[in-house]
């Protein structure tokens, strides 16, 4: 009974307890601060921008000068003929990541973990990571080369095996899978690192304990590995989760050529080109701030789910 | 004593406040006519396209140094190359960090919406103050009065003419004649001869090397800045009596419209597109047109070209003698202008044909930060000077450009290794508002290498325009802002599904839909507007 009761004494004591300890350890909230700075000004502050979206914006006016039009522009986006298109590009394109593009890494991981020559081990991890580092505009530049039908080794090598040339970039089937593809040689090497760092902690006296209870090495990585790595796991798909609407706009628009737009319009690209070459900011923010909501609430969603699901979560 | 501190420095800060709103022309020594301009050295920051040419900073063009030197004015130029202007040119509109002036084409939205909320200043008054060269060429060219004057009766631009005879076509389409007189062919007169002539083209191996990498028809989708309106096979559109062109870049007005009988058409949802673009498909299945077409971009499709041996038949370009250089390569004499045939049923090509060629409407804007007026518009002045506009738009009296006994300046040779644009945009910045006139290009300023293509244009093209044509008139700042929203939704429609049709087909069965979805994004009302603003501008 008792035990329900907090005491006044008591919860007095729990307030000044915090700000004591706070006070002891100011160093810290110290390093904290210009961070908290940064957040703040930036990425808070900015936001009352987002009623640009909810105006009609003429910049000679101002945000407070332009006019107030509610929802006129969400509006005018759902309704338009582009509105499904765009919606399914933009999801389609993340789902297929997270499908594909997702469980490469720890895949790459697991494998990279049971090589037992170290030096070997590192050459691959190097090697792999190594695209990472290659900017976007540069890389897809690259990708144009590869796929060009008459120069580039993709198709020169499909030739000597009597297959067709195909021009990659300019075939709308062909965007999907070229863009997933491309961003798992990219990005597997890169993502992996934090999985072996997961891995590498793992107490060599279980792999042990499992030699001696005659485990295979499939049956270690089964019943060890993937355990282990699973709250990696899972923080880094909730984190990909809240990611889902803001399919990278750089990639998607370097790689629009005329033939694959029914699939590379994206939300952001549409943004880009309405918003700030057509001039139309208050549309522009419209679609890009129906973008941020739908993120937003597939990242609570996702979270609630991991908590329940795995105990493992991002809050 | 702290309060009096306070109090003074309250008085401090206010008391500029009150001399803000005044011009300050007059405490810099400015002077109404003559040069130099102004006594004290004045700085003007001003928005300018930087060509990919350029390669050195504006300030140190010898043509720009030496008007800073004559007029005193200093200007801080922000550069920035074609690809970026609109975004970046949107941005200060939008944030209203705004430089003295933007010295760029500005499209008609830009001129009427910026105009009406006051953030371009009226110029007509500056004109007639203190502009004396610009009044002489508005007297031998008054339509420019009625060109740049928007809606609410203001003038908020300069113009920027250059009445060169090669300027009144976008492209011009050429063909290899050494290959055609290979298989002893004549110029076709019909489609279907067109269509044997590049597939004898594709089969021959008529550059010998015993490749089969002749391409018939180049084309370069991959940039819409540059690629689209130059290197598409307009002549096709033509051949089907359709005279229109590239759906619209920034660099034109609206191109996709004409006018027949009194009616605006979109081209893009006529018949005649329709058929036009099934010959293309033919072509395209056939293997005639470049195969990487929708991945190259204007400057690499250039390159391949200017490779040996030679594996273009036909090529359309700006202008031939600026890609061979005549003298210099043969290539220049042997790809001859195509002669225009005709589609089945059509009785004569007709010729897309611009308003007003050569002439832009809004090639520089003031805006409402610009604190000296005056001093910007007689430093402009100075560009419409004849010689001023010579100076600016071909380089330095001296240099390249060299002024004889009578007045009369010719253009030197490039040295070797420049080709003939890389040597003018290493003396001038020529995108600005100035007056090249025909009458100019006649008496004292002849330009043989240009006025080949002019020559072409008139033997080709200027026998073959129709008599009526979209004169692309001002509007209103509200229907403008409803044909920008309308033309970016049905510009990409258009380029995605031409891409589709060409390299595909299925434009039979597509047709229906594709008109409907263009009216779902508000085609009609687009031609009601456009309709009533060619009915106004012709009463």
């Amino acid at each position: 009974m008792s035990s329900n009761v907090v005491s006044p004494s008591a919860s007095r004591q729990h307030r000044r307890g915090f700000f004591e300890r706070a006070s002891r350890a100011w160093q810290l909230y110290l390093f904290l601060l210009p961070t908290l700075i940064y957040f703040v000004l930036f990425h808070y502050g900015p936001l009352y921008g987002a009623q640009i979206a909810f105006r009609d914006y003429l910049g000679a006016l101002g945000i407070w000068g332009s006019p107030w039009v509610g929802l006129t522009n969400f509006q005018r986006f759902f309704e338009s003929s582009l509105f499904v298109s765009l919606l399914w590009n933009t999801l389609s394109l993340s789902l297929l990541m997270l499908v594909f593009s997702f469980p490469m890494p720890v895949i790459f991981a697991l494998m990279l973990n049971q090589i037992g020559n170290q030096g070997y081990k590192r050459l691959v991890q190097t090697v792999s990571y190594a695209p990472h580092f290659i900017s976007m505009v540069v890389f897809v530049g690259i990708m144009f080369l590869f796929t060009s039908p008459s120069a580039g080794i993709i198709n020169i090598f499909m030739s000597k095996l009597g297959l067709p040339r195909i021009s990659y970039m300019a075939n709308l089937a062909w965007f999907r899978p070229v863009y997933v593809l491309s961003d798992i040689w990219q990005e597997t090497g890169w993502a992996a690192i934090i999985y072996l760092a997961a891995l590498s902690g793992i107490n060599p006296e279980l792999y042990e304990a499992a030699t001696i209870d005659g485990a295979t090495k499939f049956q270690k990585i089964l019943h060890i590995d993937i355990p282990a790595i699973l709250p990696t796991v899972t923080i880094m798909l909730v984190l990909r989760a809240g990611t889902i609407m803001s399919v990278g706009f750089e990639k998607a628009f370097l790689m629009q050529t005329a033939l694959n737009l029914d699939y590379s319009e994206i939300i952001s690209t549409y943004v880009y080109k309405v918003g700030l070459l057509g001039a139309q900011f208050s549309f522009g923010s419209a679609v890009g701030l129906f973008n941020s909501v739908v993120n937003l609430i597939l990242l609570l969603v996702v979270n609630r789910v991991a908590r329940t699901i795995g105990e493992t979560s991002l809050w | 004593m702290k309060r009096w501190l306070v109090i003074i420095a309250l008085i401090a800060l206010v008391v500029p406040a009150f001399g803000a709103g005044k011009s300050e022309a007059t405490s810099v020594g400015f002077h109404k006519t003559g040069y130099p301009i102004v006594d004290n050295p004045v700085t003007l920051r001003i928005f300018a396209q930087k060509a990919p040419l350029h390669r050195k900073a504006f300030n140190e063009l010898p043509v720009v140094m030496k008007y800073e030197k004559l007029t005193n004015v200093h200007i801080d130029w922000i550069e920035v190359p074609a690809s970026a202007i609109q975004e970046k040119k949107n941005l200060m509109l939008a944030s209203n960090d705004l430089p003295d002036a933007f010295a760029v084409n500005l499209p008609d939205f830009d001129i009427v919406t910026y105009g009406a909320a006051k953030v371009f200043i009226p110029i007509q008054d500056l004109i007639k103050n203190y502009m004396p060269n610009y009044q002489k060429v508005i007297a031998q060219k008054p339509d420019i009065i009625k060109f740049t004057t928007a809606p609410d009766g203001n003038i908020y631009t300069f113009a920027r003419l250059n009445e060169g005879s090669w300027m009144r076509q976008m492209s011009i389409h050429t063909i290899y004649k050494p290959w055609m007189d290979k298989l002893g062919k004549s110029m076709p007169k019909t489609t279907d001869e067109f269509y044997d002539l590049m597939v004898a083209f594709k089969n021959n191996d008529l550059n010998g090397d015993g490749k089969a990498d002749e391409i018939p028809i180049a084309m370069a989708w991959g940039d819409q800045a540059n690629g689209l309106p130059r290197t598409t096979p307009w002549f096709v559109y033509y051949a089907f009596g359709l005279p229109a062109m590239d759906t619209g870049s920034a660099w034109l007005p609206i191109t996709d419209l004409f006018v027949e009988k009194g009616k605006v058409v979109f081209a893009p949802a006529d018949e005649r597109f329709k058929q036009a673009t099934a010959y293309l498909n033919k072509l395209w299945k056939a293997g005639l047109i470049e195969p990487e077409a929708f991945t190259l971009t204007w400057n690499q499709l250039e390159a391949k070209a200017k490779q040996l041996p030679v594996t273009y038949g036909v090529y359309s370009v700006w202008n031939i003698f600026d890609e061979f250089t005549p003298g210099a390569d043969p290539r220049a004499k042997e790809y001859v202008p195509l002669e225009f045939f005709t589609a089945p049923g059509v009785a004569k090509p007709e010729v897309y044909r611009q308003p007003y060629p050569g002439w832009n409407r809004g090639h520089m804007a003031m805006t409402k930060v610009n604190k000296y007026p005056e001093i910007t518009a007689r430093w402009v002045d100075a560009m419409y000077d004849p010689y001023g506009s010579m100076e600016w738009i071909e380089g330095m009296i001296g240099s390249r450009l060299v002024k004889d006994a009578n007045g009369v300046v010719t253009m030197k040779d490039p040295p070797a290794g420049m080709t003939t644009q890389e040597y003018r945009f290493a003396e001038t910045q020529p995108d600005m508002p100035l007056a090249a006139t025909m009458e100019l290009y006649r008496t004292l300023f002849p330009a043989p290498v240009y006025e080949m293509k002019g020559t072409q244009i008139d033997q080709y093209y200027a026998p073959l325009w129709p008599k009526e044509f979209w004169s692309n008139p001002l509007m209103s700042p509200a229907d403008m802002k409803e044909l920008n929203a309308i033309d970016t939704d049905v510009r990409n429609l258009v380029i995605k599904t031409q891409a589709k049709w060409i390299t595909q087909g299925g434009i039979d069965a597509e047709w229906n839909d594709y008109l409907k979805q263009l009216d779902t994004l508000g085609m009609s009302k687009m031609l009601k507007i456009r309709q009533a603003a060619y009915d106004r501008a012709n009463k």
